[in-house]
């Protein structure tokens, strides 16, 4: 019923590969751990500094207990990171939230700080609920337009946007930057450099990313962006050529769906000329985690949480893409449900 | 409609469910009763591959197992402390149904939900519920039920006002609803019976409705198909029903109730509730106004070319027949 979402330990490392209980590969197990000599400090030590998780294993049966029942016999070579095989996660940000704790005390104060804000605005959102009425139908000119979401044009919409990359938490090299370009626009440029750093829990290095805030509502509730009236979603960038990947989210209420990612490639021309992309939502695929799900579907609209571009195409270069706007388009002509066929019979027809 | 055999399994396990909990003897068949139903219904909303629709379905499920398991700890010390586990009870029914102030997963389930599944959830799911509310009623001294339909009233008139996704619309319209069921509860069971019965017909009429459009939203109700006209009018006056407008057959019951309530004394909670369907049809106004008066040939959703279902007209034309009211009462009452 539920689709399955198929997720790795973030910087897990290449020792539990080598860990798997199948016949070939117990034998490469390092010899300092097929015995648990709890007297050699360095044994722990290892053992501590490859969990991602923080969590201090005290022996090997733990901690292979932690990683790998249920286990799996397949060693998968393509993949190079290994595959948990539990649904359930523990943390939304995976491990990658920021570090630092804060004073109870201190948070309470800047809380009530943030009091008079939140209040006023869900003031308007109260006048908004009952005075304002729904856009129901559009103007008849205006169908087929489109609805800009995101326009970059001062510091101010930039504050929207968070840009990140793979040296914040240690795993690479690379730099970047949200900021204004010299003509007006939002301006996302950067290095990726695919240099990977040797800590042996990071096989592969080099992106750089930029996302949208997940919208809230008054006293920090988050909701969802809704685009089930629209079936395209317009940028007009301006690129080098790269090709960048749109990663829309729609994370779930449920641990299961947290990590939803639908993604499609974004082509750049590069050149002085702007470009206008339209991408339908129907070519979104799913993936959870960088991983591409098995059981596809298509985007549910009405959950949108954020819109992410990311560059990492491997190549070891700078990168500069500038945007105009972002925004959705409704293409009536448009009547595609979802772009890759599944190939599966409905489950009542016999003989399948 | 074309049903899978597992499709017609689980409607019949459901069916028998219901049946099972209404006519039980004791509250532990009336749990069996409901999780049976629960069980069944599970697989029915967990069909479609979508994120959302799965979502609902858990969501449903983890509220009516929560809501199972505060029936069977009460039914456990109903014979002990009966005033406590009937209280417990009525909120676990009251969870169960979708009633304020424990309605806060209803339209959330409801908006991932196909049409079929809503019709079902509205009407179907909700007979075990309140048969056994109606069973629990003489014993129950405290002021919950009251409470219960006041506040149903409100928020289901409040919490549709600014909605335009319309299964969030039918969600609200079915919580203000069972304020005026509960509300029927209390004065007899043959009342709430009538007005049950007829919601299930008016509300599952504007269903099925919507459904033939194949609409989710009010702006997909604009279409210029060769059929248009019908539907407009048909959506309309479906809409004008549920909402209690006198020429149509949803006024009937409400009228019934209004008057058993005037001969109870139950002027407040008459008032609250008057107050609460003018605001729901408020909204519904603005649906029917819109699928009555707005024709747009540019939208994609125009283009369904489907063959008129011989159901749909017969079972929306019967929103009509309170015109034959009087008759009515002669045959019933």
């Amino acid at each position: 019923m539920l689709p399955l979402r198929w997720s790795h330990v973030p910087g897990g490392s290449g020792l539990v590969r080598a860990l798997r209980p199948s016949g070939s590969v117990v034998s490469r197990i390092p010899p300092h751990l097929r015995q648990e000599d709890g007297n050699d400090t360095r044994q722990k030590r290892f053992l501590h500094v490859h969990s991602s998780r923080n969590i201090i294993f005290g022996n090997t049966k733990t901690f292979l207990k932690e990683n790998l029942w249920p286990c799996s016999r397949v060693n998968r070579s393509i993949a190079t990171t290994p595959v948990k095989q539990l649904f359930w996660e523990k943390d939304p940000k995976g491990g990658y939230s920021s570090k630092e704790k804060r004073n109870r005390k201190e948070l309470i104060q800047e809380g009530l700080k943030e009091l008079r804000i939140e209040l006023s605005k869900w003031k308007g959102e109260v006048i908004e609920k009952f005075e304002d009425d729904p856009i129901i139908v559009r103007p008849e000119c205006l169908i087929g337009d489109m609805d800009k979401v995101w326009i970059l044009k001062n510091e101010e919409q930039l504050k929207n946007w968070v840009a990140t990359s793979d040296k914040d938490h240690g795993e690479g090299y690379s730099s970047c930057s949200l900021s204004l370009s010299p003509a007006g626009h939002g301006l996302f440029s950067g290095q990726i450099n695919t240099q990977v750093p040797k800590d042996g829990r990071v096989k592969k290095a080099g992106y750089c990313n930029m996302k949208s805030i997940r919208p809230r509502l008054s006293f920090k509730r988050e909701v969802y962006l809704d685009w089930s009236l629209y079936n395209h979603l317009e940028l007009r960038v301006r690129g080098d050529g790269r090709t960048y990947l749109l990663n829309i989210s729609t994370a779930g209420y449920f641990d299961l769906h947290w990590n939803d990612m639908y993604s499609y490639p974004l082509y750049t021309r590069g050149g002085p000329h702007w470009q206008v992309t339209k991408i339908p939502f129907s070519k979104f695929f799913l993936s959870s985690k960088g991983r591409l799900q098995d059981k596809q579907c298509p985007i549910p609209l009405q959950r949108v949480v954020s819109l992410g571009i990311s560059a990492g195409d491997r190549v070891n270069a700078p990168f500069r893409l500038e945007i105009d706007y972002i925004g959705v388009y409704s293409d009536p002509d448009h009547t595609e449900e979802f772009a890759y066929e599944m190939y599966k019979l409905p489950k009542y027809i016999v003989g399948n | 409609m074309p049903l899978s055999s597992s499709q017609i399994l689980f409607f019949s396990t459901l069916m028998l469910g219901t049946l099972l909990s209404i006519s039980s003897s004791s509250w532990f068949g009336a749990w069996m009763g409901l999780e049976l139903n629960l069980l069944s219904f599970i697989p029915l909303i967990s069909s479609k591959n979508n994120q959302y629709s799965s979502e609902a379905a858990l969501k449903y499920f983890l509220i009516q197992a929560l809501g199972s398991s505060i029936i069977i700890m009460s039914a456990s010390f109903m014979m002990s402390s009966s005033e406590l586990a009937t209280t417990l009870f009525t909120v676990a029914l009251l969870l169960k149904a979708g009633a304020a102030p424990f309605h806060f997963w209803f339209p959330s389930v409801m908006e991932g939900l196909q049409w079929n599944q809503v019709i079902i959830l509205m009407t179907i799911q909700k007979i075990a519920p309140l048969s056994l509310l109606s069973y629990l009623l003489y014993s129950n001294t405290l002021y919950i039920v009251p409470a219960a339909i006041i506040t149903s009233a409100l928020v289901g008139a409040i919490g549709g006002i600014n909605q335009t996704f319309l299964r969030k619309i039918m969600a609200y319209s079915s919580i203000n609803h069972m304020a005026w069921m509960m509300s029927a509860i209390l004065i007899s069971e043959t009342n709430w019976l009538l007005y049950f019965s007829f919601y299930c017909l008016i509300s599952s009429s504007v269903a099925i409705l919507f459904n033939y459009q194949d609409v989710f939203h009010i702006s997909h109700i604009v279409n210029h198909t060769p059929h248009s006209s019908h539907m407009k009018i048909l959506t309309f006056t479906s809409l004008l029903s549920l909402g209690g407008l006198p020429p149509f057959t949803g006024f009937i019951p409400k009228w019934i109730i209004i008057q058993e309530m005037v001969s109870s004394h139950m002027f407040i909670t008459l008032a609250i509730l008057l107050a609460s369907a003018l605001l729901t049809l408020f909204y519904y106004l603005r649906v029917a106004m819109t699928a009555l008066t707005i024709s747009s040939p540019k939208t994609k959703w125009s283009t369904k070319s489907t063959i008129s279902s011989y159901m749909t007209p017969s079972m929306i034309y019967m929103n009509i027949f309170g015109l034959l009211a009087p008759s009515l009462f002669t045959i019933i009452l």
